[in-house]
Formats: structure tokens, C-alpha cells, sequence
């Protein structure tokens, strides 16, 4: 135990004390220490740890599980964890990239597993505005709007782990966000439990000028400051039109601007992704294939889908047309798009073949960056990694206004599980690097955990350290998931 | 720190000290003009005597950043408030001086940092006007696509500060939805960019947590915004509706049909009769009463009523508004009359505004043509900058304007109009629309026999209409802001949500200094 640990909980911390009264709140069978819980909430799905544990460092786990069933006992949890200075992780599917759910260090750590809190409060379709409980899975939830006749609109690739109240912490963006924005753009209110125990609920309109909208102090504090109990989110109603086209350019230059234009233009497309040309997959698979040349290789396509009613899906693909056909694009038909669309959930689980290999490793950056700045970020990023010898895969997705998120799988072989992980650490570095030169904003998508907060540059790192004055005021204990965004630990 | 009981003069040789080269106005006309924004109770304060009790201290002008973060260092060293000024368009108190306090104009910082059409964006100072930077972004193609009535006498600062929407909203956004970044100089007199080009970084959005904090946490001295091509192409038409009701039913399905008019306005009975018409000039109140007046005449009373029609109509508004109740359907042949205006690319506008009027039709709409909506598009901004003429005779003339989901709406309506009539003639439009929700924009005037009654009569008519709109489930404020007129409401409007305000409000502001009051943070709400 660190000398920290031991001034903040003296090795005669009360344990058994704690665990009555956490079982007075939540129930016998809603609170556990036994190993099944323990080590299952030990790693969440950051590579780092995935890689560590696969050489055999087992992580420890918290010495406690809970699942409240609601607000009141998340607040009751609360309160017993400040008196004893307990640190706490709010926990939704423990999807986190970055260890965000994860515990760390060797303090006894109480994990809050929001999962039971799942259910709708209130439906009002009127409105097309949805009240429902943190806790619920993202695919859960999205099924059931289904059901009714509405979606979301919000489909990260951990749609099938990732909890509502994940999404919140982390502003996620999913596959969707040219047309229907972050998480945060869906979210009209909520209602969240500070570290004392209050109760905090911002009232819902479509919009008010009554200060600063409050929500925000919790939307992306990662858990910091509070646990996000429920949330009002606005929807969209089904069935929708949709449709997809596909487009292939000489080079990624090409293919950004005319997306660049499609969306100046007020175009508001489903899914936009400029990937590699995916007949390229052929000589991936097949050694005898012949070696795709520098053009080839430099090829980028452009995936679309669109949704709405059909006349203006109409007008949307007309004006995307006509500004690839500036661009010199080559029109692909529906049907690349389609493929993408029916593997959508897919991709994302690709890394796990990758990451069961002995000694590899492997991980995704995810930078903003302007579209002034997109073309040389991405040129900078293929070629520091692959000058190093490691693979990757870019993608450029969340297209708005301003400008995108380049997206950039690696991977690698290494020749022992440590240099695993010193590569994966080198790797980081060169990303880190990269982005410093090319104007590339780390930590876009998946939020900044243990991880990335350590690899922000300067105005990065001043932004957390007044979430870390805002957490002082807050959470004076500083029981709520000390460490992450750079907070104290 | 020494406390606000130094002598003026000593302040003021203070300042001059600390700052040398910091433009100070310690002139009466100054300090008089600044004294209040277009909160239009001010007016009847001065109608009551009351023209500038509480006078600032003086007047600044800083020039850049850097004077600002000395003028922060000294202010929280003298323990002097600072108030943030735009243009001083806003209509609840927010730069009601105070005696004592330091009124900070910043029209000085009103430069076009730089446009960066290949992303988008524009950099700009706070202080600029809200039409100077259009007309910029014009010369080059690009629009904002901001467009509040005071577009001509409103700094984007004050945009910023006070969450302000434009009338073409639905298409564009709100101001919190164009911003990416703001830099901002804080009461502790740090330098903070709230975000960057690509918005946030990691932990919560600062950018949202500063947008509407009116002054309270700092100065906004720049801000990084989202531009647009300037529209190639615009279609604008005019439906009617028999009933408010009718109308909103058919907006809400617009909204939620995946369309994105760039305006949409209905009118409820009355407001109709006075959009339709002329009014190029005068406050919509004076033409209002005009048209009350006038429409009765045309239907067959006689002329020398009219004076008289007015003063009964405004003293006793409770019959008043049952009158235009039961008149509305004859006034009004055409019933409330929506207006919706379609910009931007010509494919997508067309496609859009073919769909949006087979959807109002489908609803019940009577097509009015196209000239309702350029009539409007005409007179956007024929609101007037001059208090009205009504104030002069004993009456008050002001604006509310709240917001709910779709369910409330009705609700929302009904619940201020009975709350506001007992103490003025009341009407309504309904002009930022939402697929959740909309807003509500009332219009009221009344009357008393002096000035110190209309004072009693307006803040017992707001105090009653701020409970009905909480009541109702809605917003107290949609786009105007909160300022000092509508302090004293802020827990009824946000419940104890209000400690993470008061957090923000004591991270930032430490010693209060930034425009104490506003927002219900600080000192004492009163203007
Ligand atoms: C294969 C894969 C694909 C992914 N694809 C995407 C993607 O497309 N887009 C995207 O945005 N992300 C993606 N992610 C990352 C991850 O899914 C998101 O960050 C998600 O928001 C996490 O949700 P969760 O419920 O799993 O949260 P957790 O992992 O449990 O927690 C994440 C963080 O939020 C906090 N937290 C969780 N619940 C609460 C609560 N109720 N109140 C307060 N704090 C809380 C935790 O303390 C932690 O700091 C992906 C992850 C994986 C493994
Ligand atoms: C005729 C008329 C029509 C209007 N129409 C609209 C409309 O359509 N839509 C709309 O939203 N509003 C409208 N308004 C209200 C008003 O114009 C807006 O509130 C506007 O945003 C105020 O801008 P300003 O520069 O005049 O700010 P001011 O009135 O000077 O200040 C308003 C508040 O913001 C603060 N502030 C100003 N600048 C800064 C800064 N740089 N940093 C920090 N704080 C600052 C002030 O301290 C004050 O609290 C209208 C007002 C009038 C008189």
C-alpha cells in the first residue's frame, strides 16, 4: 500500500462496517466481493490492460461491486463512500478504451455498476422525447424506441456494451454523429448524483437562456464529478428512407474535399467514412494476389448513407454528386456502402483476433482536425507508422462543419510481452507526436480515462486541470474516480 | 482588498494608475447613458424619477486582452464590481450598473481576427456588431447565419453572454450551436481558450459552460465560430391557420419530419392582424394598438374612438383581451398566419420546400402565397431601438419569451396569457421551432394612472407570469437571458441544480467582482 493510502485509509479501515452498510442500501444480492465480480471489473477494454493481463499481471479488482436499483441508493452509496473515503468508479459497460472504468493502484475501490438502473421513466412521443435510466444498454434502449416507432440516432461501434450513462460521461460520438451530433446534441437533461450524496436535476426544454446550460459540467467528466442516474434525450422517428453511394478518388485529398463541400453545402449525410479502396482487401488476403502499386495504394473511397424523406435524400445525393464529379470522383454505386453498413458493428471488434496473438499489440487514435489540416495529419500519421515498421488502417468519420475525426488502428508483433507493451507505448508517443505537429486534437472520440490525459498538449492539459478545481469544490473527499482526466488519484 | 468604501476619486486615481493608458469616461452623460440597458422596467424607473440613481463610476474602453486582465487584477484588488458591456440591447437588467461599479464597453475589440473558409470558420472579438461581422463574412461569400432582430445595436459578446437566437434558428443554430470556441479573461484574471478549432477537448465542454453566463464568470473577448455560404437561393410563404393550436400542431410535424426550414413564425389571432400589416415603424406595441383600434374602426366604430378605445383597452385589460378573444375570429379573416422560409443551396431548398408544404397542407394550412413571407422577411428587423411612445403616457410595453416541449406547449400558452392578462393586452408568436418543442414570444402592453402604479402593475404582471411559465413546465427565458429582471426566478427555473452554478460562479469569480447579481449569483439581485 502507498504512504497516500495509508493517511487517507488506515489499515484498519472498518471493512466489514462498510460492506453492512453498503448491503443495507442495495441489498445482499446486490453487492459482491467475491472474485466472478471482482475480476470482472478489474480490466475495462483498454488495450494496455487487456495486454497485460494477457502476459499473465493480473489486475486487482475492486474490493467491492454494487448495483443499485436507483437514485436514492446511488446517493445512500455515495454518502458512505465519502464518510469512509472510499474511492468510487461509476461504472456503465466498462467499454472504456482508456481505463476509465477500470480501478488502479492498490486502494480499496468501490465500483458502482449502473446496469440495473435500465428502464424508460417516461415516453413522451409527442415530443419525441425519451426519459430513461442511465444504466441501460445502448442496444437495449435502442431496441425498445424501435419498438415504438423511433431511434436514437446514436450508434457508437460499442452499441452492444456501452451504457447510456457511458456515453454521457464520454460526450461519445458513434457512427452516426454527421447527421444527428454527439451524444451530448441528443441530450436535453438530466439527472445526476453528486459525491455528498445531492440530488441534481436540470429541467428539460428544447433550448433556454437562463445561464450557462448546467448539464455540461457532468457531460464528459468521465465520472469525476458525479453518476449520471437518468437522462431526457430527443429522437427520431422510423421507418426512414435511406439510401447509399460510394465513390472512389485518386487521393485522400480528393475525396476529403468533396465531402468537405457536400457538408458546406448543408448535405447532412447518415454515414460518411473515406476509407481504403476495398478491392485492396483482395491482395491482403491472397499472397498470390499481385502487389497493389503506389496508386493503388493511395486510392481512398468515399462511404455514404443518407436518411430522410426521399425527395430530399434525392437532392442531398444530387449535390454530393455534383461535387465529386468536380473532384474527379468515380461514382462506385450503392453497393461498397451497403457492405460497410452491414459489418458496421463488426469493424470495431476486429482488434480482439489481433490482441489474443502472443506479444502483439494494438490500439485506435482518434484525432480532430480541421479539414485545412486533415490531408497532412493523415499523410504524417500512415507515414510514422509505417516507417516504424507497424501496421494501420485510417478512417476518416464524425464529419461536421469544421472538420473530422481521423481515425488510425495500429497493430504489431513484438518479440516478448514487454516489449508489447513498450511498443504500444512508443506508439502512442509517435501518435502523440504526430498529432502535436499536424494539429491533430488527441482523445476526440473514446474520452481520456488513465490514458490520454497524459498525452495532451498544454491547452489540453489546462482544461482538465479546471476540472480538477471544479472536482475540489465538488467532490472535497475526492472519492469519485480519482486519476482520471488528470485528476488527483 | 480594499473594500468599496474608498471614495470615488481615490478609485478612480487608483485605476488611472494601474492602468494608464486605459480610455475612462467619468463624464455625466456617460455615466448616465450606460447606467441602463433596454430592460424596458428601467424605463419606467425613469419615469418614475428614477433616471440614473445609481450611476457607475465610470466608463472603460480596453483595447485588448491584456488591459482586461490588468483591469480584473485591480478590480479584485479594489473589491470594485466589473460589468461587461455589449451594446446594451439586452432587455433584463444585465448591465444595470449600480453605483460604484466599473461599466466595461468593449466595442473597442471589434476586429475580424481572421475567416478560414476552408473550415468553416471565423475568429472574431467579442465586441464587434452583430451586422458589421455579417456584412464581413458577406464580402466573402459566407454568412453566420445569426440573425436577432437587434442584429444592427447587439455585439456577438453579448450573443455569446446571453445565449441569443436568431430568427433563422432552425437552420442554423442557436448562438451556443455556432461558437466552438470562446477565449475568455475570468474574475480571476486568467486567459482561458474554452475550446479549440475542433470544439472540446477531453472532460466537459468549457465553450457550453461559459456561452450564456452573461458577464458572471468573466469577459468574453473572442469567440471561434461556424460559418455558411450566403444562401444562393430562398424561398419564403405565408399559411394560415383557423387556430393557434392548429398551427403549432402543424409546425411540430414539419420539425419532426426531418426538414430544416430556416424560419418559422406563427402568430397567434392578434399577432397576425399586426404582422399582415404595415408597421415599418414604432414598437410592434404602438402599431398593436394602432391596428386594435384601427381594425374596429373598419369594422363599423366610429373614428373619435379610437384615442379613447386605446386608454380603455390598455387600463382594463382583462376585458381588453376577452374582447380580442371574441373579435379575433372576425379580425382576422385569414386566422393566424404562419410564415416559413426555406435558404441555402437551391436543390435543397427546393426539395425541402416542397416537402414542408405538402406537410402544412396535410395539416390544414390555407396557402397564403408567397407575399406573407416576403412581407416578413422585408420588416425583420423594423422592430424599434427607441423605447416606445406608450412609456410617455403612463403605459409599458415588454416582451417575454419562453420555450417547452411539445406536450406543455398549449399548456405553457394558455397559463401566461391568463397570468399576463389581468395586467395588460397580451399577444403572442411562436418562432423558434424545435422537433421537441418551441418557443413562445409574447407582446404585452398596459397602462396606469401614474407612473409608480405602472412600476406595481409591471412587476406584479412579471412576477405572475414567471410562476405560470414554471408552472406550465417551461422555460422562463428562451432566448433573452436572465439578467437582474429575472434573477430572483433562477431556483424556481433550475431547482438545486443551481449549486453547480454558484460552483462555476466561485471557481471563476472568486471575489465577485464580475457583474454581481445577474443570473441570481453574486450579490443582490435588484436592479
Ligand atoms: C469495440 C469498441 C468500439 C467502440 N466504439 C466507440 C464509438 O464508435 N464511439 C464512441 O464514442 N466510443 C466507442 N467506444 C468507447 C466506449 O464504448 C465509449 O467510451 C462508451 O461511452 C463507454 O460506455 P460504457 O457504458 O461502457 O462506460 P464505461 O466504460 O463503464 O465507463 C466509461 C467512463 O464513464 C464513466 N461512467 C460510466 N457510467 C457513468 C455514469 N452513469 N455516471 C457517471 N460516469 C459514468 C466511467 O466512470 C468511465 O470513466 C468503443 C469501445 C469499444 C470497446
Ligand atoms: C429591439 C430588440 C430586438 C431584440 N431581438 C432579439 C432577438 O431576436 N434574439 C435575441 O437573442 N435577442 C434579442 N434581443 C436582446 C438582445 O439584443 C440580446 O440579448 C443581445 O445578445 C445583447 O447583446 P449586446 O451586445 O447588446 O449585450 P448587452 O446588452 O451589452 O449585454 C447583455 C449581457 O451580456 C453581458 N455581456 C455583453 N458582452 C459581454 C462580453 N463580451 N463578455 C461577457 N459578458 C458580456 C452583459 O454584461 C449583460 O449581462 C433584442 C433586443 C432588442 C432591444
Amino acid at each position: 500500500m502507498s504512504s497516500r493510502d495509508n493517511e487517507q485509509q488506515p489499515v484498519s479501515a472498518p471493512y466489514p462496517e462498510i460492506t453492512a452498510q453498503l448491503t443495507e442500501v442495495v441489498g445482499a444480492e446486490n453487492l459482491s466481493s467475491s472474485p466472478v465480480d471482482t475480476i470482472a471489473h478489474a480490466v475495462d477494454f483498454w488495450p494496455r490492460k487487456l495486454m497485460e493481463t494477457r502476459a499473465g499481471r493480473w489486475h486487482r479488482g475492486p474490493r467491492w461491486v454494487v448495483w443499485p436499483g436507483a437514485a436514492a441508493e446511488v446517493a445512500h452509496v455515495l454518502r458512505i463512500a465519502s464518510t469512509y473515503a472510499i474511492p468510487v468508479i461509476p461504472y456503465g459497460g466498462g467499454s472504456s478504451m482508456v481505463g476509465g472504468a477500470s480501478p488502479r493502484g492498490e486502494r480499496p475501490w468501490l465500483v458502482i455498476n449502473c446496469k440495473r438502473m435500465c428502464n424508460i421513466l417516461d415516453m413522451d412521443e409527442g415530443s419525441m422525447v425519451v426519459h430513461v435510466q442511465a444504466g441501460v444498454v445502448g442496444v437495449e434502449l435502442e431496441e425498445r424506441l424501435n419498438a415504438r416507432g423511433f431511434s436514437l440516432g446514436h450508434v457508437p461501434t460499442s452499441m452492444t456494451t456501452a451504457t447510456l450513462g457511458g456515453w454521457l460521461s464520454t460526450r461519445s460520438s458513434g457512427m452516426l454523429s454527421s447527421r444527428y451530433g454527439r451524444i451530448s446534441d441528443l441530450c436535453l437533461g438530466i439527472t445526476a448524483v453528486l459525491p455528498d450524496g445531492q440530488l441534481v436535476h436540470t429541467r428539460v426544454a428544447p433550448r433556454r437562456a437562463t445561464g450557462p446550460e448546467l448539464m455540461h459540467l457532468l457531460l464528459g467528466a468521465e465520472g469525476t464529478l458525479g453518476i449520471i442516474t437518468a437522462a431526457h434525450l430527443r429522437l427520431h422517428r422510423l421507418p426512414l428512407h435511406r439510401q447509399f453511394d460510394s465513390f472512389r478518388f485518386e487521393r485522400i485529398d480528393e475525396a476529403a474535399e468533396a465531402l468537405r463541400r457536400s457538408i458546406t453545402s448543408g448535405v447532412r449525410p447518415l454515414v460518411a467514412r473515406i476509407q481504403r479502396d476495398p478491392r485492396l482487401r483482395r491482395s491482403d488476403r491472397d499472397p498470390d494476389a499481385p502487389v497493389p502499386d503506389a496508386a493503388a495504394l493511395a486510392r481512398r473511397v468515399l462511404l455514404l448513407a443518407f436518411e430522410g424523406p426521399a425527395e430530399l435524400v434525392e437532392a442531398e445525393r444530387g449535390v454530393v454528386r455534383s461535387h465529386v464529379a468536380e473532384l474527379g470522383g468515380e461514382a462506385l454505386g450503392q453497393a461498397p456502402a451497403r457492405r460497410w453498413w452491414g459489418q458496421r458493428f463488426a469493424a470495431g471488434f476486429r482488434m480482439t483476433p489481433v490482441l489474443v496473438r502472443e506479444n502483439s499489440f494494438a490500439d485506435y487514435v482518434e484525432a480532430g482536425v480541421t479539414w485545412a489540416g486533415l490531408a497532412g495529419l493523415y499523410r504524417a500519421m500512415e507515414e510514422a507508422f509505417a516507417s516504424r515498421g507497424w501496421r494501420t488502417r485510417l478512417v476518416v468519420e464524425h464529419a461536421r462543419m469544421e472538420g473530422v475525426s481521423l481515425g488510425c488502428a495500429f497493430w504489431g508483433d513484438a518479440a516478448s510481452p514487454q516489449e508489447a507493451v513498450a511498443s504500444y507505448d512508443a506508439a502512442w508517443k509517435v501518435a502523440q507526436q504526430v498529432c502535436l505537429a499536424h494539429g491533430g486534437r488527441l482523445g476526440h472520440v473514446y474520452g481520456g480515462g488513465q490514458h490520454r490525459a497524459v498525452l495532451l498538449d498544454e491547452w489540453g492539459k489546462g482544461r482538465l486541470e479546471l476540472l480538477t478545481r471544479i472536482k475540489r469544490k465538488l467532490d472535497p473527499a475526492g472519492i469519485m474516480n480519482p486519476g482520471v482526466l488528470g485528476t488527483e488519484p | 482588498m480594499t473594500g468599496p468604501s474608498t471614495s470615488p476619486d481615490s478609485r478612480l486615481a487608483s485605476l488611472r494608475e494601474a492602468l494608464p493608458t486605459l480610455r475612462v469616461s467619468v463624464h455625466v452623460a456617460d455615466r448616465i447613458a450606460y447606467a441602463r440597458d433596454l430592460w424596458p422596467g428601467g424605463q419606467l424607473e425613469k419615469l418614475a424619477g428614477r433616471f440614473a440613481p445609481e450611476p457607475p463610476l465610470c466608463v472603460v474602453w480596453p483595447t485588448d486582452r491584456s488591459e482586461l486582465v490588468r483591469l480584473v487584477a485591480w478590480a479584485r484588488e479594489r473589491g470594485t464590481a466589473l460589468v461587461p458591456f455589449g451594446a446594451g440591447s439586452g432587455v433584463c437588467g444585465g448591465t444595470t450598473a449600480g453605483a460604484g461599479k466599473v461599466i466595461v464597453d468593449l466595442k473597442l475589440m471589434d476586429s475580424v481576427v481572421r475567416i478560414e473558409p476552408q473550415n468553416n470558420l471565423v475568429r472574431a472579438q467579442a465586441g464587434i456588431l452583430g451586422w458589421h461581422l455579417e456584412d464581413r463574412l458577406n464580402e466573402e461569400g459566407l454568412t453566420l447565419g445569426h440573425f436577432p432582430s437587434s442584429l444592427m445595436c447587439s455585439t456577438l459578446g453579448g450573443y455569446l453572454a446571453t445565449r441569443s437566437a436568431g430568427q433563422c434558428s432552425s437552420m442554423y443554430g442557436k448562438i451556443e450551436d455556432m461558437v466552438v470556441s470562446m477565449e475568455v479573461v475570468a474574475g480571476t484574471g486568467e486567459v482561458i481558450e474554452t475550446g479549440r478549432d475542433m470544439g472540446g477537448g477531453l472532460g466537459p465542454d468549457w465553450t457550453q459552460l461559459f456561452v450564456g453566463s452573461e458577464g458572471a464568470l468573466g469577459f468574453i473577448t473572442e469567440g471561434t465560430l461556424k460559418v455558411h455560404p450566403a444562401p444562393e437561393h430562398r424561398v419564403m410563404h405565408g399559411y394560415g391557420f383557423e387556430r393557434v393550436s392548429a398551427g403549432c400542431e402543424a409546425i411540430r410535424r414539419l420539425m419532426q419530419a426531418g426538414l430544416r426550414p430556416a424560419v418559422v413564425r406563427l402568430y397567434d389571432e392578434f399577432d397576425s392582424v399586426l404582422a399582415r400589416s404595415g408597421a415599418e415603424k414604432g414598437s410592434e406595441a404602438d402599431s398593436l394598438l394602432e391596428r386594435i383600434t384601427g381594425q374596429v374602426k373598419g369594422r363599423g366604430a366610429l373614428p373619435w374612438l379610437k384615442r379613447r378605445a386605446m386608454q380603455v383597452a390598455l387600463s382594463r385589460p382583462e376585458i381588453a383581451n376577452r374582447v380580442v378573444d371574441e373579435l379575433a375570429p372576425m379580425v382576422s379573416a385569414d386566422g393566424c398566419l404562419c410564415v416559413i422560409g426555406w435558404e441555402g443551396d437551391r436543390r435543397m431548398v427546393d426539395a425541402q420546400a416542397r416537402l414542408g408544404h405538402e406537410e402544412l397542407m396535410r395539416s390544414g394550412a390555407r396557402d397564403l402565397g408567397e407575399e406573407p413571407g416576403w412581407h416578413w422577411l422585408r420588416r425583420r428587423y423594423a422592430v424599434s431601438y427607441k423605447q416606445s411612445k406608450l412609456f410617455t403616457s403612463g403605459a409599458f410595453v415588454d416582451t417575454m419569451e419562453v420555450a417547452s416541449t411539445w406536450n406543455r406547449l398549449m399548456d405553457l400558452y394558455e397559463g401566461v396569457r391568463k397570468a399576463i392578462a389581468p395586467f395588460a393586452f397580451v399577444m403572442a408568436h411562436f418562432s423558434h421551432a424545435y422537433p421537441e418543442g418551441c418557443s413562445i414570444y409574447f407582446s404585452f402592453a398596459g397602462s396606469a394612472s401614474d407612473p409608480v402604479e405602472a412600476r406595481m402593475r409591471y412587476e406584479r404582471l412579471w412576477s405572475a407570469a414567471l410562476a405560470a411559465a414554471t408552472r406550465a413546465g417551461g422555460t422562463i427565458s428562451h432566448h433573452h437571458g436572465v439578467g437582474r429582471s429575472k434573477a430572483h426566478f433562477m431556483t424556481e427555473e433550475h431547482g438545486n441544480s443551481m449549486l453547480l452554478l454558484r460552483t462555476l460562479k466561485s471557481t471563476f469569480d472568486p471575489d465577485t467582482i464580475m457583474n454581481p447579481g445577474v443570473l441570481g449569483v453574486g450579490a443582490s439581485g435588484a436592479p
